[in-house]
């Protein structure tokens, strides 16, 4: 057992530090849900890329620096506790790369991990349909052969990202009559095709944070499947349960904001000391429960790294972080009482966002009521219902 | 960076897993409540000849001299198979006797090696002793720190428990012991403590196991109700619940074990945290059991009520919660000296 950080890793999180504190612009950036506030997140994403800070895990060559997955759990703590923007390149670092990494053509990689890097091309994900939710294998949407490629009808929904990314990747069935988890492909696509209709969809806050997405006649060459023809299930699936269950959501972006609930919560104390003290034990309660989620996930990185093969339990941690994010946030929407509610409240609408944003927790990357499922039957040995 | 104990203490562990498989079923713990002395005849014998008892002292003075880190393995298994035997108390005051020397240290140590005497302890501040009633010598916590006294030296009132295998009582009178040199109390209290969070680590997991079991084996409307999202549900979140605190208790055992600054509020961190998942799993299995585990004669409430009674013991969920708030809201008016 140890827990002291290795000196290099030590140097990594200080450069990130001094980096983060020269660059994180003093004023937020304006709302990623705009068409200009996109085009601030792909600048600050630019300015990333040019530090090698944008994807510190990937091999130099595509960007990055070949950096294991403790030194990522460093950059993100160090990320998070700057304040530093929302990440609009996410859907493709996180979600697609993996994947890209494990089924990608060489030709691939060099074609779409560079401008994933810099945010040149932003990507939105198309698996949710308006028929497929928590039932994903039910999902329709088709992919019939033609000369040099595929052509692609449906429709997708609750893409994240999608009202202003660049690119799509998503499951489409291509083996006509095929059913459930067979026969699908998975499609890199770029929204921009011809018959792409992008419907943005405004969330919970307003703002148009997802959207539908319409499929007619839109052709992708062969050179955009990835992995095999009709193995799309196996594809897609196949790094949710091994790294991308680990990077979906860094514990210091809980660990930053556990840290902001505990300087609301002295603000709080000095001012309205009965407030504060009805909350305390929620306030300590979110603490030790980031606490708790950093230490897990640094266990696992640290068996991922030894070679131990990481499962379902990984993907499971969903239903640890995402109930402590809507604490978190409850907590403090609670210590601000009748502030709670008004956005010209610069602090009260800072946790209001983040209060919706984590209510989505339990609903996206798979519901909890499936997360749970798949804890029972693959860890615990339970029978499927 | 590693968060587990290394593979040796991992495999010493196991091995006293298989012991107390072998030796400590829920039989024998039944058949050590109704005994004069309560306990499972011939398991602390077994268990010091494996070297538990002197886990902790150190290799100089005959022990193992492995450290907190490395003793964790162990707790959990006393809390799995939930034995009477009063193994943390023993472990943790050998160490201290071992290390502070003494007189009663040099008479007693080599019995506690040998399995021939149990420590009780009593380092609290409400005079509740733990192991009381085995022990040959008790631990105790005065104004001035630590103190070793000979049980037949000292008047103690048995207290009955709601688990009937523990052995408290309070001590009545006077204290005449010997002092304790060079031993913080506070790290000693700690010490108890996280061997406390560990067992209930042991314990939530086998509340849980047990769970998992009855739930693929009874059947209702014609399936096993283990098929049933209702049930699964609840095993689910329990067993994510158990998986979140191991880490947790882990790190306690780092901190302990190097003497962190942040000692006081991981060791707090990690008896809430094991305390309410262990509660969390005990209330899970008696939902899964249904009326069966509300029999006395089904064993579940074995674990539950060590569940219970571990969860008040060493420093209770305020005291703790309070020591964390400390730490880290920085507010240090919150901890009340009576909790623990």
């Amino acid at each position: 057992m140890d827990l002291i950080e290795p000196a290099e890793l030590a140097e990594f999180r200080a450069e990130v530090r001094d980096w983060l504190a020269a660059n994180v612009p003093a004023e937020p950036l304006p709302s990623l849900d705009t068409e200009a506030g996109f085009a601030a997140h792909r600048e600050w994403e630019r300015r990333m890329c040019d530090a090698r800070l944008s994807v510190v895990t990937w091999p130099e060559r595509y960007g990055g620096r070949g950096l294991s997955v403790l030194e990522w759990l460093a950059f993100e703590e160090e990320y998070w506790a700057a304040g530093a923007p929302v990440r609009v390149s996410q859907n493709g670092i996180f979600l697609l790369a993996p994947t890209l990494f494990e089924f990608g053509t060489p030709a691939q990689l060099g074609r779409f991990l560079p401008p994933m890097a810099d945010a040149t091309e932003v990507w939105a994900q198309g698996w949710s349909e308006p028929g497929a939710g928590s039932d994903l294998a039910a999902l329709r949407s088709r992919a019939d052969r033609v000369d040099g490629g595929w052509r692609l009808n449906g429709q997708k929904t609750w893409s994240t990202r999608a009202a202003f990314a660049d690119w799509m990747f998503g499951l489409f069935r291509s083996e006509p009559g095929s059913s459930r988890h067979h026969g699908l492909t998975y499609f890199l696509v770029p929204l921009t095709a011809e018959g792409v209709t992008v419907r943005p969809i405004r969330q919970l806050d307003g703002e148009p944070g997802f959207a539908e997405v319409f499929f007619d006649d839109v052709f992708v060459p062969d050179d955009q499947v990835l992995g095999e023809v009709g193995q799309g299930w196996r594809v897609a699936m196949s790094t949710t349960t091994s790294e991308r269950g680990l990077t979906l959501r860094a514990p210091g972006r809980f660990s930053a904001t556990a840290q902001r609930l505990v300087e609301l919560y002295r603000a709080v104390a000095s001012d309205r000391p009965a407030a504060a003290a009805a909350a305390r034990d929620d306030v300590v309660d979110g603490w030790m429960g980031a606490e708790a989620y950093r230490l897990y996930v640094l266990d696992t990185a640290v068996r991922v790294m030894a070679g131990h093969p990481v499962g379902v339990e990984s993907s499971a941690n969903k239903l640890f972080w995402s109930a402590l994010d809507i604490d978190l946030h409850r907590t403090a929407l609670t210590l601000l009482g009748e502030r709670a509610t008004l956005l010209d409240d610069a602090e009260s609408a800072r946790w209001l966002d983040g209060y919706q944003f984590a209510l989505a927790g339990p609903i996206y990357a798979g519901t909890n009521e499936i997360q749970r499922n798949l804890v029972a039957e693959r860890v615990l040995g339970l029978p499927r219902g | 960076m590693d968060l587990r104990p290394d593979e040796e203490s991992l495999a010493f562990g196991l091995t006293v897993r298989t012991l107390l498989g072998e030796t400590a079923g829920t039989e024998a713990l039944r058949a050590a409540w109704d005994s004069p002395d309560g306990r499972v005849p011939g398991l602390w014998h077994r268990m010091a000849e494996l070297g538990v008892a002197g886990l902790l002292v150190p290799e100089a003075a005959g022990g193992l001299g492995l450290d907190a880190a490395s003793a964790v393995a162990v707790f959990v298994e006393l809390g799995r198979a939930a034995i009477p035997e009063p193994v943390a108390e023993t472990v943790v005051g050998a160490s201290l006797l071992a290390r502070a020397g003494g007189e009663i240290a040099q008479r007693r140590v080599p019995d506690l090696l040998a399995g021939k005497a149990t420590i009780g302890m009593g380092l609290g501040r409400g005079r509740l002793v733990s192991g009381a009633e085995w022990a040959d010598v008790v631990v105790l916590r005065d104004a001035g720190g630590l103190v070793v006294v000979e049980a037949a030296d000292l008047e103690l009132v048995p207290r009955p428990s709601i688990d009937r295998g523990v052995r408290l009582a309070t001590v009545a009178g006077d204290v005449k012991g010997e002092r304790l040199d060079g031993i913080d109390p506070d790290a000693a209290f700690d010490l108890m403590a996280l061997a406390a969070a560990a067992q209930l680590v042991g314990l939530g997991e086998a509340m849980l196991d047990r769970s998992v079991g009855y739930a693929l084996q009874r059947e209702q409307f014609g399936a096993v109700i283990g098929s049933f999202q209702a049930i699964k549900h609840q095993l689910a979140d329990s067993w994510v619940a158990n998986s979140f605190v191991v880490p947790v208790v882990h790190r306690a055992a780092w901190s302990v074990a190097t003497g962190a600054a942040t000692r006081a509020r991981d060791v707090s961190h990690a008896k809430l945290a094991a305390s309410g998942a262990a509660l969390g799993a005990a209330r899970t299995a008696l939902q899964v059991h249904g009326a069966i585990g509300y029999t006395y004669e089904h064993d579940l409430h074995i674990w539950m009520k060590r569940a219970w009674t571990l969860d008040s013991l060493w420093g209770d969920r305020v005291w703790h919660r309070a020591r964390v708030a400390a730490a880290v809201l920085r507010d240090d008016d919150s901890v009340p000296g009576g909790g623990r």
